[in-house]
């Protein structure tokens, strides 16, 4: 069993960078939302913690594919947030990240599909 | 359990090390995090909800480690992550008899006792990656008898030996026993 959550886990990592620019692709949004949206939009397959969560976004900031920024909602009694924003190289880097993504997606449903007689066949 | 969010954010910002300016965003982003979730529910219960403090840190340093984002210089004898601390209750003119207090991967600890081992050690017998007192072991041992790295002492062994009777690669000392390149005083 742990050897799965493992699994899991490490599957998860590789993909968290995808989804999170995905998430601030569609809107600027702060940290605590961007985890909210990722276990309710994921169906709560994916679950990022704070502690996995903030690193990726400093690793993102670091390489400039997203900034942050301080705001105040309007009509709004909150504190000020830091939310976070894509950057045009983000965008970029989403949309090579979607397309490698789609390619091993797509090898891997082939293998999983595919029986040892078609390998025979070849 | 219960914290309030500053008694959380303090435990926890203890536990990060990291560069200033990592500490600064991460105790802002901590904060704030801690702010939003406590505005959608004022019972928020943040060490059930979000963890322990202390491993919420850690599972932070680990990603950041992982990030390249860390970028402190530690003195350490232990590679685990979780730090350990026991100091002995029997004392010595108030010294403990046993102190042992290694950091972890990203801290320093300093043990003080008649036997000392820690990262950094001072004691009567001192053990560690920095090691004083009068019988030392450490990376780099200072002591009236010092084993180590970089070996400092009365009587000094190690690859850079330097004492009254230095036993090293490099051997420096009244008595040399052997070594490659020798000062005599």
């Amino acid at each position: 069993m742990k050897k799965m959550e493992d699994f899991k886990k490490q599957f998860k990592k590789g993909v968290v960078e995808l989804v999170i620019l995905k998430l601030l692709d569609e809107k600027d949004q702060y940290g605590y939302a961007i985890m909210q949206k990722l276990n309710t939009r994921s169906g709560n397959n994916i679950e990022l913690k704070d502690g996995t969560l903030y690193p990726i976004l400093y690793r993102l900031e670091d390489h400039k594919y997203i900034e942050s920024y301080w705001h105040t909602e309007e009509d709004s009694r909150s504190k000020p947030r830091k939310y976070y924003k894509i950057t045009k190289g983000g965008k970029i880097r989403f949309s090579k990240m979607y397309s490698d993504y789609k390619d091993i997606n797509d090898g891997i449903k082939k293998i999983l599909r595919s029986s040892r007689g078609e390998e025979n066949e070849l | 359990m219960n914290y309030s969010k500053e008694e959380y954010v303090k435990i926890f910002m203890k536990n990060i090390f990291a560069s200033r300016r990592n500490k600064r965003r991460i105790k802002e982003d901590i904060t704030q995090r801690i702010e939003a979730s406590m505005e959608e529910d004022p019972f928020y219960n943040l060490y059930e909800q979000m963890g322990d403090p202390v491993e919420v840190a850690e599972e932070f340093m680990e990603n950041l480690e992982n990030s390249g984002g860390v970028s402190v210089v530690t003195i350490g004898i232990s590679s685990s992550n979780k730090s350990y601390e026991y100091k002995s209750k029997t004392t010595i003119f108030g010294i403990p008899l046993v102190h042992v207090n290694v950091g972890g991967r990203f801290r320093t600890s300093v043990a003080k006792g008649i036997v000392a081992i820690g990262d950094v050690s001072i004691g009567v017998v001192a053990i560690g990656g920095v090691a004083f007192g009068l019988f030392t072991i450490g990376g780099i041992a200072i002591g009236a008898l010092a084993i180590g790295g970089v070996a400092i002492g009365g009587v000094a062994i190690g690859g850079v030996a330097i004492g009254g009777i230095a036993i090293g690669a490099v051997a420096i000392g009244i008595i040399k026993v052997f070594g490659e390149i020798l000062f005599l005083f």
